[in-house]
Parts: structure tokens; sequence; C-alpha cells
């Protein structure tokens, strides 16, 4: 009679616990990873999208042209750059909001026919875009900027031809403002000021289409209107990268240029580019193999692509 | 004793009958979802780059590697060089998946039968100019566009343009 307490389980029961165990444990989890794997293709899929809609924004010979993208929920877009390959690639990867978290997914799609200069991380549910031609000498590429509508700026003594283009572009959230007429501006926005003695968030040293832009610390040069915008519009790192990118471009544009005169069509032109072509090209090539050299660097490449773009123009056959 | 020992043996196997039925089933289950789930992403990406090829065509022949630029007199738009285009069909290689297309095409629109690629020596008497061709099933959007050259006769230099269509093709999962 001397019985100890004990549960009384028979061995098919334990063995039917353990494995509902282990088979309910897989379902959690490849439910869980088929959730994530969900998540990851549709962030991805944004990205594209993000990237072929970019598409219409490449600009023949019109001017500047805008475009507001908008998602259903909060969206971080971080449009990234490398330099591998001819013409370096564009990366754009998308994060959205859930739940008030951001998913951790870095996974990015690549473009090698984009130009979008923005800040690193971009963030809202409103985006706008815009962009322009970068000439230097001949076409190179429509660029595209990206900002969220929520980030206001505010244009402070812009030179005539810059204001003019941001009324005309529309903005509801970059307000002009000289200092003789207060404009818009509230003061919460990032203040950009035109040759100013004062300190702003961003400085723009404007002359003749050229000039540098002070963020902080950062000194970025720019060489026409497009490359200013660019300029305002993104940090540094992503700055230098998309500049080295265009020239990437243009270097292998000047081949084809440079080939183009060759064909016997063009043998009764009377056209001395060649000798200017070939050595622009040099130029670019010495940057490019440079890692150290910046956008400070590059006002002779600028100045050539100038006097080249000159001489193409009075030329009785052009190149473009 | 031994009667004891042949039903739990019975049970024993049941189960892993049981356990084996249960893992085939919820791999049944697995592969089909994972085949749906394939099945659907082909189609988006399909559709993605159906959409890319379809923005694109409208915009390409505005690409500084096409387009005319002011190079026959003014600006012009919707007109392909067709110089630059074939110096660019020689250095395609270093083009591949720029734009994020497998053929890229410009046919002249006219009623000649004849399948004559385009070259720098029978320009304009040719049919079609194969700039970047992947070889791959595919299906395509296209454009009307003007390409011009430049021709000389006696040292005289003048443009000559016709009509052609600019076809882009992408590459669909099968």
């Amino acid at each position: 009679m001397n019985k100890k307490a004990y549960l009384e389980i028979s061995f098919s029961w334990m063995f039917a616990i353990i494995v509902g165990a282990i088979i309910l444990f897989l379902a959690i989890y490849f439910l869980t990873s088929f959730i994530k794997t969900g998540q990851k293709e549709q962030e991805l899929k944004a990205s594209k999208e993000i990237g072929i809609l970019l598409n219409p924004l490449e600009i023949g010979f019109e001017q500047g042209k805008q475009t507001k993208l908008t998602t259903s929920v909060n969206t971080r877009i971080n449009p990234s750059c490398d330099l591998s390959g001819n013409f370096g690639r564009q990366r754009i990867s998308v994060k959205e909001e859930t739940y008030g978290k951001w998913s951790e997914s870095d996974d990015r799609v690549v473009f090698q026919n984009k130009y979008v200069f923005s800040e690193e991380n971009v963030e809202g549910k409103q985006f706008y875009l815009f962009s322009k031609s970068f000439e230097s000498p001949f076409k190179v590429a429509s660029i595209i900027y990206l900002f969220p509508t929520k980030e206001s700026y505010c244009f402070i003594d812009a030179p005539s031809n810059i204001e003019d283009e941001i009324k005309n572009l529309n903005f509801e959230n970059i307000f002009l403002e000289d200092s003789l007429n207060p404009g818009d501006c509230s003061g919460d926005e990032t203040q950009v000021c035109f040759n100013s003695y004062e300190e702003c968030n961003i400085n723009v040293d404007y002359s003749e289409g050229q000039g540098k832009i002070t963020k902080g610390e950062q000194n970025l040069y720019f060489y026409d209107d497009s490359l200013m915008y660019a300029a305002i519009f993104s940090n540094q790192e992503t700055y230098e990268c998309q500049l080295r990118r265009l020239l990437m471009r243009t270097k292998i544009l000047t081949q084809i240029y440079n080939s183009k005169l060759t064909l016997s069509s063009l043998s009764d032109c009377q056209n001395y580019l060649s000798t200017d072509l070939t050595l622009f090209e040099n130029k670019i090539n010495a940057y490019l193999i440079d890692d150290e050299r910046t956008s400070s660097s590059l006002e002779d490449i600028f100045k050539d692509a100038k006097i080249i773009n000159r001489n193409n123009r009075y030329s009785n056959c052009r190149l473009w | 004793m031994i009667n004891k020992t042949n039903k739990a043996q019975m049970k024993i196997q049941q189960m892993a009958f049981m356990i084996i039925a249960v893992v085939i089933f919820f791999a049944l289950v697995a592969l089909f979802m994972i085949s749906f789930k394939l099945s659907s992403l082909k189609k988006d990406a399909d559709l993605l780059n159906e959409k890319n090829a379809l923005l694109l065509v409208t915009k390409l022949a505005e690409s500084p590697e096409f387009s005319c630029g002011e190079a026959f007199g003014g600006k012009r738009i919707s007109c392909i060089d067709f110089d630059k285009v074939l110096i660019l069909k020689n250095k395609i290689s270093l083009y591949s998946n720029f734009w994020g297309v497998s053929n890229i095409e410009i046919r002249k629109v006219n009623n000649n039968t004849s399948e004559i690629e385009c070259t720098a020596q029978n320009y304009p008497d040719c049919d079609y100019l194969r700039v970047l061709s992947q070889n791959v099933v595919g299906s395509d959007y296209s454009t009307f566009v003007s390409v011009c050259r430049k021709e000389s006769n006696n040292g005289q230099v003048y443009d000559q343009c016709s009509l052609a269509r600019f076809i882009l093709s992408y590459e669909k999962n099968e």
C-alpha cells in the first residue's frame, strides 16, 4: 500500500505531445518567415516601382518637371549610390512603418540609368520629385531630386532665374523671400541663403551659374543650376558619388561623339572638335581614377565643357 | 506478455504512420504555397518589366545616347540620331542592363518585305537596326520616331530623315 503519487501519462500521449509541439513550432517558424518574406517582397516591389516611376522624369528640351509621390503608409526611402561597373549604380531601398516599427530589411533595387539626389533617408507619406537636365557639354542625363513634402525650405535672396524656376515648379514646401521683402517663410524651414554673409542652414555662393554650397562643415562645389539643386537637396556622400557617376557617363558619351566624327557621312563637315573631345575625355579619366578628388577639383573640366559646347554650336555640322 | 508487447508495437507503428502522413500533408501544403508564391512573384516581375518598358519607350528617344539634340538644326523631339546609334551599337556591351530592357530595335516604316539590317554603308537602303539584342523571349512596346543622319553629296552636307518605329522588348518569365 506504499503507493507514490505520479502522473500517469501513457507513451502514446507523451509521443503525441512532443510531436505536436514540434509540428506547432515548425508551423509558427515557417509562418513568421513567410510573413517576413512577404514584407520584404512588398518593399522590394515598392523600390522597383519607384525606380520605374522615375522614367517619365527623363526630360528632353523642356525645363524642370515636378511630380508628387504618395504612399499609403509612412515610408523611408533610401537612395544610395555605388561606383561599380561602367556607369555606377543607383540603389533604392524602401522601408515601411508597420505598428510603429520600421522593417529591418536592407534589400535594394539597382538601376544604372537613374541619378537621384537626396538626403540619406527621406521619410514621410508624400515626396516631391523633380528633374533637370545635366549638360556638360552635351546632355548627359536627367537628374532627379527627391525630398519629403513635410520638410520645408526657404530660399532667401535667390537669383531671379532660380526664383522663376521655383515659382514655375509650384512646390508647396519651398518658399521664397528676399532681404527687402519678407515672403511666406515662417522661420521653421531649412534656410537656403544665396550670397549672404549670415550663417544659414545652407549657404549658396552663386555666381553666373556656378559656385559653392556650405552645409555646416561640408563644402560642395557646383558648376551649373542642375548641380546646385543637387547639392542643396543631397548630402555630401551622395552628391560626390552621383557626380562621379555622371562623369562616368560623360566619358562614354564623349567617346561616342568622338567616334561619330570618324563616320564617312561627316567627313565633309568642318568640325574640329576631335582634339578637344580627346583632351576632355583624358581630363575626366584623370578625375575618375583618383578617388581622392572631389567636386572642388572639377572647375577645369566644366570650363572645357563650356568651350567645347561653344565650338560645337558654331561648327557647320553639330555633333549634338 | 507477448500479447502486450505486440499491442504496444502496433500502437507505435500506427503513430509512426500518422506522423509520416502529417509530415507529408504539411510538405504538400508548403510546396503548394511556395509554387503559388513563386508564380505570383513571376507575374509581378513581368508586370514591373512591362511597366518599365511602357514608360521607357516614350522617353528613351530623349536619352542622350539616342536623341538628335540640336544636331539637325533646331530642337527636335522624338528624333533619333542614326549616326550616334551606329556608334552606340559598337559600344553596346558597355550598356548591357543599362535601361532594364532586353532588346532595342529601330525599324523603318516602309512597304518593303525585305529584312536588311542597317549599317553605315547601306543606310537609308535598309529596314532595321537592332541596337541591343539579348535573344530572349519577350513582349514589346513601340513608338514612332524620326530617324536622322548626315549625308554628303559633292561636298554638300545635308540631313536625311525618315519615319521609324522604336521598339523595346522586355524579358518575360515563362
